[in-house]
């Protein structure tokens, strides 16, 4: 999928959009310069607002924001790291769930993993879907944005058919199952992953992940949840540091170490130069493959964090496919070919801080706060 | 499956001018030789082409896209292999092709029919394009040297006056029965005793004493220079014998060619033409210098996989800048003792110091920086190009900062922040992937570096171009082209002073 190319499909009125990390130079010229030649002008754009106050204190200005689309920031106790893209037409929708920010990297630089879903006069099943993405926007926007509320009833007013549907969850394609999976739904993204699982036992797990805990404390629960099967991580050999310790790793028992970059090799992307930033996990049941991809990083706070509570604010999508074919079908098996030994990974520090490196940079800016116009008067 | 999770695709990751200071170089050097390229590799293909276009507009009379296409194919297949006969023949369109035919034994005849057929494999065609080589590379060309145009009617190349003129003295040389040559092509195979006769085609079997040669230099040099638009062409063109005159008729190669004129002061009968080629330096050297800020850039990023802040990265960039005013660190480099050829080496080298390269645009401030209208009038670039222009105006407008705080601002406004602009364009217009950098988390990423080269303004094609006509020999003005040049540059005086 070029995801690029799909910001040049029409028919769409309205898009809102979420990410953690955003690059308003990449977004002006290409996602929405695309999209309002192909009709979408009413664009609401949803990032996390310390990350968004960093790369403004960079970029120096986000041209074209407040009046080509609407840009507002989101805080939340984690990060605010949903990568949503959810557009609305007169009579059809799309939603783009997926690892990648709306970044150069993102877009096209990064190898990210995503899913599109889309509702059409021919087949509105996915619809619910949709809409359960719009309340999710919607929960996270702020009540006091009347830009970003004026977007949002723009975007409902001229999408009749939002209004007949119910928003749900979950939803059943080509005879499978399939969750949407957020913060907001009361239990974190690695209990709802268990929960979809239910009863199937897990004989084993694929974890494809750029970040992790330092302890592995997100994925040991995962793990935990799923009776502790054979794990198979896999990880950017390229990457500066991996996020674990080796003792982290030494305590986790049935796991083996697997390089993205045999993936790279066997899909014939050798030459390309591509961080990994999907975030993949496979769990293979005696039934069923179940597939959790979207923001979620294998840690705790990715998988575990809860709306008002702990941790980030995310977004999956967890899907049911047949049996014994989700690794294949992606391309993955290639990884599990050959393992990787500890001591050929730069792994983190014992002693290192739990927090993300960051010890270079310069502190997080603080909040500038936002303008708004009413009756004539800026607040 | 609907709603299945899929890999993103990167699509094409290549591209040039990552700063997009390329093109209005391009531009400018374009319209000093027009009707040159650097694919359009000897003079007398011009004489075979406006020969052949000439034999259609009178006999063959195609007028089909296709039919004609078919024509080219086979004319230009067969010229190949004539030309190619020659021992050592150079600039031959589909030579690789013709060459291992030639050595082919076997057979008194060679075929090229498979060759110069639309549904053989790109690898096994006598010349990759479909089209052959003439509809890419030498109408165009032709066209702009007033020697083609296209009928009103049919769209199809026809020849101008001239362009007949010099078919006409083409044909005068050609070495066989002139319904035979496109017999054979016709054919798609020939003799080889019939070809051995056609070695005369080639183009370093001209004789410069003959009509056709004689048609050749006029339409590079002579001419009315007062209307023709190849002007600027024909100046350069007598001011590369100059070049050689002056020299003790050195060889004037492009490097030997673009040095001269940066280094040397204009003056005399060819000044306009000289500062014109001055300010293309500028240019391309400013270009260059900031392509090596931009590798300088990244290879700081680098240094870190996982990225790093832009203040973090300008601050790290620019600590070994002294702590003074911005016009006294630049006058202080520009003071240096080093000639432009060198110091821009030396700006080029791989992990050039900042202040290596900082060299370079300190010479450009000191003499142009008085002088930037001159140089943006010249250039003449659109809104929002960054040019040599540009840039030393942004230089004098900092000139009294502080010389760090300025270099931070130059790399992060000028140099980073302008190729992710540019990059973003690239993507969206071109649908390529051309970023040497990325920002994500707000930190900066290194992907790969800039290949800094300084453009080819075609005065190599020129060179060839003045040996093809016996003008120049090995590099060096000949006798002919001494005469020429005297002959030439008495009546560009005349001209000068009557329009003055």
């Amino acid at each position: 999928m070029r995801y690029d190319e799909t910001f040049n499909q029409d028919g769409y009125h309205s898009a809102l959009l979420t990410s953690y990390s955003f690059d308003p130079v990449l977004f002006r010229n290409v996602i929405l310069t695309r999209m309002r030649s192909n009709g979408c002008r009413n664009i609401a754009v949803l990032v996390d607002q310390d990350m968004l106050n960093r790369t403004l204190s960079v970029i120096k200005t986000a041209e074209r924001a407040g009046s080509a689309y609407h840009l507002a920031k989101r805080a939340v106790s984690g990060a605010f790291h949903p990568k949503i893209v959810l557009r609305l037409g007169k009579d059809k929708g799309s939603l783009m769930m997926g690892s990648a920010n709306l970044t150069t990297g993102g877009l096209t630089g990064n190898m990210e993993a995503l899913t599109e879903l889309t509702a059409s006069e021919e087949d509105m099943s996915a619809a619910p879907l949709l809409k359960y993405a719009l309340e999710y926007f919607e929960m996270h926007s702020d009540p006091k944005d009347k830009a970003m509320q004026d977007v949002l009833s723009r975007a409902r007013d001229k999408t009749p058919w939002i209004a007949d549907v119910e928003a749900a969850r979950e939803s059943e394609f080509d005879g499978r199952r399939l969750l949407l999976a957020t913060d907001g739904d009361g239990a974190p993204i690695g209990e709802s992953f268990a929960s979809f699982i239910g009863e199937d036992t897990i004989d084993r797990l694929l974890v494809v992940s750029p970040y992790w805990d330092k302890n592995l404390s997100g994925l040991g629960r995962l793990r935990s949840a799923l009776g502790m099967p054979d794990t198979a991580m896999v990880v950017d050999t390229e990457a500066e540091e991996q996020g674990f310790t080796r003792s982290a790793c030494n305590s986790q028992l049935g796991i083996t170490l697997h390089s993205i970059e045999e993936h790279y090799a066997a899909w014939d992307m050798k030459d390309q130069i591509r961080r990994l930033h999907a975030k993949v996990i496979i769990a293979c049941g005696e039934k069923a493959d179940y597939v959790l991809s979207g923001s979620a990083n294998a840690t705790t706070p990715g998988l575990y964090g809860r709306y008002g509570a702990d941790g980030n604010a995310e977004a999956c999508l967890i899907r049911e496919e047949p049996k014994g074919t989700a690794i294949d079908r992606l391309g993955l098996s290639a990884c599990l070919s050959g393992e990787m030994a500890l001591k050929d990974l730069n792994l983190r520090s014992e002693t290192a801080d739990d927090s993300h490196s960051d010890s270079e940079d310069l502190s997080w800016p603080p909040d500038g706060g936002s303008m708004w116009i009413e009756h004539g008067s800026l607040f | 499956m609907v709603g299945s999770v899929e890999w993103t695709e990167m699509g094409v990751a290549s591209g040039l001018d990552h700063l997009a200071m390329l093109s209005p170089i391009e531009n400018f050097y374009q319209g000093l030789v027009p009707g040159f390229s650097s694919i359009t590799t000897r003079l007398r293909h011009y004489s075979f082409h406006a020969w052949w276009v000439t034999h259609n507009l009178k006999h063959t009379r195609i007028t089909s896209t296709d039919e004609f296409d078919a024509h080219v194919r086979r004319i230009e297949a067969l010229y190949a292999l004539a030309c190619a006969q020659h021992p050592f023949e150079t600039g031959i369109a589909g030579s690789r092709f013709a060459n291992r035919m030639l050595k082919e034994g076997g057979s008194d005849k060679i075929d090229f029919r498979a060759a110069t057929d639309l549904s053989t494999p790109r690898e096994n065609r006598y010349i990759g394009p479909k089209r052959g080589d003439f509809p890419g590379t030498y109408f165009g060309q032709m066209r702009e040297c007033g020697l083609l145009t296209r009928a009103k009617e049919h769209k199809m190349p026809i020849p101008t006056e001239i362009g007949k003129m010099l078919a006409e003295a083409y044909e005068e040389a050609f070495p066989i029965s002139i319904d035979r040559f496109f017999e054979v092509a016709r054919a798609g195979f020939v003799d080889r005793s019939e070809l051995a006769e056609m070695l005369p085609l080639a183009p370093s079997e001209l004789n410069h004493d003959g009509q056709e040669a004689e048609l050749l230099r006029e339409i590079l040099i002579g001419g009315d220079e007062s209307v023709d638009p190849g002007s600027k062409r024909r100046r350069t063109l007598l001011a590369i014998l100059d070049v050689s005159r002056k020299t003790d008729r050195g060889a004037v190669g492009q490097e030997a060619l673009r040095w001269y004129w940066a280094e040397n002061e204009p003056n005399g009968d060819f000044f306009d033409v000289h500062t014109a080629w001055q300010h293309y330096q500028a240019a391309d050297m400013l270009r260059v210098a900031y392509e090596a800020l931009m590798n300088h850039a990244i290879s700081g990023i680098e240094e870190s996989v996982d990225g790093v802040a832009m203040p973090v990265l300008a601050s790290s960039l620019v600590a070994d800048v002294p702590d003074v005013p911005f016009e006294d660190w630049l006058g202080t480099l520009s003071a240096l003792d080093k000639n432009l050829q060198q110091m821009q080496e030396d700006a080029r080298g791989e992990e050039a110091p900042l202040e290596v390269i900082m060299t370079v645009i300190a010479r450009l401030w000191r003499k142009w920086g008085p002088r930037v209208s001159e140089l943006a009038e010249s250039l003449n670039a659109k809104p929002g190009f960054q040019t040599c222009a540009t840039e030393l105006s942004w230089i004098e407008a900092h000139r009294t900062m502080n010389a760090r705080e300025a270099m931070g601002l130059l790399l992060n406004d000028r140099i980073i922040r302008r190729h992710l602009e540019v990059a973003a364009r690239k993507l969206r217009l071109q649908g390529g992937y051309t970023y040497l950098v990325e920002l994500e988390d707000a930190r900066l990423r290194a992907r790969s570096r800039i290949r800094v080269e300084p453009s080819g303004p075609r005065l190599h094609t020129a060179r060839i171009f003045l040996e093809d006509v016996g003008l120049v020999e090995d590099g060096c003005i000949t006798d002919r082209g001494l005469k020429y040049l005297e002959t030439h540059r008495d009546t560009a005086r005349c001209r000068l002073a009557l329009r003055w």
